[in-house]
């Protein structure tokens, strides 16, 4: 039944080990939760903590000041966002809330968020992300973790093919003793180290100018993403980033690179030999290798910050620490600069393994939805080359890392991603990790009425094996969170009222699940009508609702950003379903206006009867369908709520006609209940959530290759209210061709129109329907049948009340039984 | 003025052989209090009135204007306050620039400025050797006020134990003894 089944499997690949300090990012406009360095003092088993001097916070550009004067008093750390709280209250209320986050224990530091308003850095620079304390205080081994939350400054892969980030080099360096092509080399030497990193998806290609403007350097915002020689000026940096970003997406738009052309710097290439080698120029300039310190700018270029290191060759990259340059008279050293660390590695990763939201394709029907990730190309350039237009699929997913180390994964980083990328053919970024998940790669299947409201959704929840990180099978344990909205209003996002249509909570945390478990849901609810071009969004999440992070380590903020554990995939509707549409094999939908078939009513007459059977002589179907191989034969399913009466369905008048706008087609094919194909609700399936599954098929039947109308009647007992739904399955040989995708096929059923009062089924009200209900209640007599007929006074219930007023109807002019039976 | 130019033949004459034990940092040498002071053309305490980007489109850079209310000008003189500082970045709008490494600013902090003339407009000030040229001026336990360089983490030094230690170590950590040091340094 897996094929009936709709999954969501979630991929965590670890990927890496150990981490020393913490990679660090940018945030996109300096907002992060800043404090300024008092002069903290851990106490006696660095805690509590013992304030000093002024403490300054900056929200939204106006300055506030704790003063904790001479100190020397012991405060916990929540006493100490009190004060602080108290004085931003004071000084500029509302403007932040205090609380005290974690601490990064042994070390005296404390972690305290302000969780409205902006808060910048006091004194520093727009990369530290540090609280800063008075390090001295602060052994050796102390680390600060980055405490971000996106956005991130990054660049949208959405926007290059094949992930692939242009940059240009221009080498026309004056303080170097390396020609320009090796100059070049040493560059692109430095960007292959960082997209060589997996899992990130980040790719860089050289893409240099046909001719070099003058003016094209770090300086200038022109389109164009260059590593260029600048003068900095004498025992000026190095090397400076300069790079422009969109601070609301976090998205890059420009990123610029400056070595210093000036001195002590003489550009060279790791253990080369200066002296036999190079001419040393003056005797103070210093060897400086253009490979390591292109290494630590790329790692601005793409979004990465410094990162605090004390020097030593283990330091990351983007770490302050490392030595760039030799001696006089010496050789240029082959450092560390050149080899990302760890921490180098999960700072790309971080950004660069997003989870691009775009929903996948069916196994069986490759490119079957279209891309959401990005739209036509050339919407814009960057290097000259033509960027995509990033369209709605989801960038929003990063690895995490579990900084309780011990706790789960031992400190990995954790990737996680939902099948292959889709529409590679035109140039998506693919994941460096393997798919695990291609038997489920079918999305989620919406539910839809015969009036295209969406009625509800099926998926599939699977633990697959992940512990305790992502649930815990104890009772009151972590859960799975599903949650999903329609875009009902098309205004692009999904949190206005009434858009959440899924809030489903379950699995791990009720006991039961274990690892590996996978159960199939479905969720019901009101029909929602939606409108051209909406887009559906389901998420899940482990152990935490709605990408609201709990605590699995401090690279993300507490209350609010990405998830940590989880997925999301957007779905597209392009086009609003018609009641008389099918699918079509492809993405043009017809127009019942061209459909000469589609002239049944819209409604669904379910006429009285005299039985309690109930017969449904309109089609409930049509189906368009383009084969593109002979299809022999086809399995349809239908969901059915578990009190729903099976019994008495069958399946009759299967023809195929031939797509013919306007002609009325030409009929291919008729099939019976009565012929040699096995045709019948004739297999049941028992659903995880209390439905039942029954499917019908035809057997060793060659479909037309053709475009083609399947018609075909149902008839069904009726007892219940609601929708049911089913999906068609093909089968060409052995081979599942294709399943429908949602929506296939979703139908109203009402209880029948009987005629309340009409306890005997004769087909109107009369004397003998009271004598019928009388010797039912008192007589032992046959019930009437829908019991629910007899119910002539609509009272919910069937007494003699009943019969009384019956004949208070016949005999006595009292009010008739109600149109229709409760 | 003839003071200055022997601090600044000063700054030249002994980078000749400071570079070889200066704390090798990641990418900006540490620069010593009497080269700080021989390369400013304006030192200043003050506090900051105003700090406002502008997106210029021809060359397209945003910048930022930050404006400094004097209360003592330690070297070279203030016609007309406040003292303006051009940065490179800022953010105007939805759209931010940033330059690794620039320090940020608020409204209405103290600071002890070391400044320039701006390259990019003569009638500017920019920061004398990036971000070493602010440091901010805060009470500290005994309630004087004190130095907060740019966040010493920012200099690490070549070792770990170095790292640990203030980015000036040895400089005037209350500002009243700073001053002194400077106007001691421009004689």
């Amino acid at each position: 039944m897996n094929r009936l089944k709709i999954v969501l499997i979630f991929l965590l690949v670890s990927i890496m080990a150990g981490n020393s300090f913490g990679f660090r990012l940018f945030t996109p406009s300096n907002t992060r939760t800043i404090f300024s360095r008092p002069s903290w003092e851990a106490g006696p088993g660095n805690w509590p903590l013992r304030p000093r001097g002024d403490f300054t916070v900056t929200i939204n550009g106006i300055m506030v000041t704790v003063h904790f004067g001479a100190g020397g008093v012991a405060m916990t750390a929540q006493q100490v966002a009190d004060a602080i709280q108290a004085a931003i209250d004071a000084q500029a209320p509302g403007t932040a809330t205090v609380s005290v986050v974690g601490s990064s224990l042994g070390s005296g530091a404390v972690r305290i968020e302000a969780l409205l308003g902006t808060i910048t850095d006091y004194g520093g620079a727009a990369d530290s992300l540090d609280l800063h304390f008075n390090t001295q205080d602060m052994p050796p081994s102390t680390t600060i973790d980055p405490w971000d939350a996106p956005p991130f400054v990054h660049w949208d892969l959405r926007e290059f093919p094949n992930c692939e980030v242009p940059y240009a080099v221009n080498p026309n360096a004056t303080n170097t003793n390396l020609n320009q092509a090796q100059l070049i080399a040493a560059v692109q030497a430095a960007f292959t180290s960082w997209q060589d990193v997996v899992p990130a998806l980040i790719q860089f290609t050289l893409a240099q100018p046909a001719a070099w403007n003058p003016g094209q350097n770090y300086f200038v915002n022109d389109g164009w993403n260059v590593v260029s020689w600048v003068d900095l000026g004498y025992n000026g940096y190095s090397g400076l980033t300069r790079f422009r970003w969109n601070n609301r997406t976090g998205a890059l738009m420009e990123s610029d690179i400056a070595l210093n052309d000036n001195g002590p710097y003489m550009w060279g290439n790791a253990g080369q030999d200066w002296a036999n080698d190079l001419d040393p120029g003056p005797a103070l300039w210093l060897s400086t290798d253009v490979q390591g310190v292109a290494s630590h700018e790329i790692g601005h270029f793409i979004g990465l910050a410094h990162v605090p290191g004390p020097g030593s060759p283990e330091d990351p990259t983007m770490s302050y620490g490392n030595a760039i340059w030799g001696q006089p008279g010496t050789a240029v050293p082959s450092f560390q600069l050149r080899s990302l660390s760890a921490d180098d590695r999960d700072g790309c990763n971080f950004l660069y393994t997003p989870d691009l939201g775009d929903a996948p394709d069916p196994a069986a029907a490759p490119n079957f939805y279209p891309s959401k990730v990005h739209g036509p190309i050339q919407w814009a350039t960057l290097n000259d080359l033509p960027l995509f237009q990033p369209n709605l699929g989801a960038d929003h997913f990063f690895g995490i890392r579990d900084s309780l180390g011990s706790v789960y994964r031992g400190g990995m980083y954790e990737y996680e991603w939902l099948g292959p990328s889709v529409n590679d053919a035109i140039d998506e970024c693919e994941a460096k990790v393997t798919d695990m998940d291609t038997p489920y790669d079918d999305g989620v299947n919406f539910l839809f009425d015969w009036f295209g409201n969406l009625v509800g959704v099926r998926f599939l929840v699977s633990t697959n094996g992940r512990g305790p990180a992502r649930y815990s099978t104890a009772a009151g344990g972590r859960r799975i969170y599903v949650n999903g909205w329609l875009d009902s209003n098309n205004d692009k996002d999904w949190g206005d009222p009434g858009e959440r249509l899924v809030d489903w909570s379950g699995g791990p945390g009720n006991g039961g699940w274990g690892a590996g478990d996978s159960r199939t849901i479905t969720q019901w609810f009101a029909p929602t009508p939606w409108p051209d071009g909406a887009y559906f969004r389901m998420r899940l999440d482990w152990g935490e609702q709605v990408g609201r992070t709990r605590m699995v380590d401090f690279t993300l903020n507490a209350s609010r950003g990405a998830a940590q554990l989880g997925e999301v995939e957007d779905y597209p509707k392009s086009t609003p379903l018609d009641p008389f549409h099918g699918w079509h094999y492809g993405y043009d939908y017809y127009s019942p206006s061209s459909w000469p078939y589609w002239s049944y009513p819209g409604v669904y007459e379910v006429p009285g009867s005299t039985t309690p059977t109930i017969s449904i002589n309109t089609p409930w179907w049509w189906h368009c369908y383009t084969f593109p191989p002979p299809v022999e034969s086809f399995f349809f399913g239908v969901a059915l709520p578990p009190d729903f009466v099976t019994q008495g369905w069958q399946i009759s008048n299967v023809s195929f006609k031939e797509y013919a706008p306007g002609s009325g087609g030409t009929v291919l094919a008729t099939l019976a209940s009565d012929d040699s194909i096995s045709v019948g609700l004739n297999a049941d399936y028992p659903m995880d959530d209390g439905s039942t599954w029954y499917g019908f098929s035809i057997q060793n039947y060659v479909l037309p290759d053709t475009t083609m109308v399947l018609y075909y009647e149902l008839t069904a007992p009726p007892t219940w209210n609601g929708y049911i739904s089913g999906d068609l399955h093909f089968v060409a040989g052995d081979s599942l061709f294709g399943i429908s995708p949602e929506p296939y096929l979703s139908v109203p059923v009402t209880a029948g129109q009987y005629l309340c009062g009409d306890a005997d089924g004769s087909g109107n009200v009369s004397i003998g329907d009271a004598v019928m209900i009388v010797n039912y209640i008192f007589g032992g007599g046959p019930a009437p049948n829908p019991l629910v007929a007899a119910d002539a006074d609509c009272s919910g219930g069937v007494s003699i009340g009943d019969a009384v007023y019956l004949i208070n109807f016949i005999f006595g002019g009292g009010p008739a039984p109600c149109l229709e039976c409760p | 003025m003839k003071a200055h130019r022997t601090v600044k033949l000063a700054v030249v004459l002994l980078a000749t052989f400071v570079w070889v034990s200066i704390a090798v940092s990641g990418y900006l040498p540490r620069w010593k209090l009497w080269q700080m002071a021989g390369d400013s053309e304006l030192i200043l305490t003050g506090t900051v009135q105003s700090v406002n980007s502008v997106h210029s489109m021809s060359p397209d850079e945003i910048y930022t204007l930050i404006t400094v209310s004097p209360d003592s000008v330690i070297k070279g003189s203030v016609a007309t306050p406040p003292v303006t500082i051009r940065q490179m970045g800022g953010t105007v709008d939805s759209i931010s620039e940033y330059v690794t490494g620039s320090p940020t600013w608020a409204v209405p902090e103290r600071v002890l400025l070391f400044l320039q003339p701006s390259a990019a407009d003569s009638t500017l000030y920019q920061l004398t050797h990036y971000n070493q040229g602010k440091v901010n001026i805060l009470l500290d336990a005994d309630d004087e006020e004190a130095l907060f360089w740019y966040p010493v983490l920012k200099y690490p030094a070549a070792t770990a134990s170095d790292s640990l230690e203030p980015a000036f170590a040895g400089d005037p950590e209350k500002l009243s003894d700073m001053i002194a040091s400077i106007l001691g340094l421009l004689k």
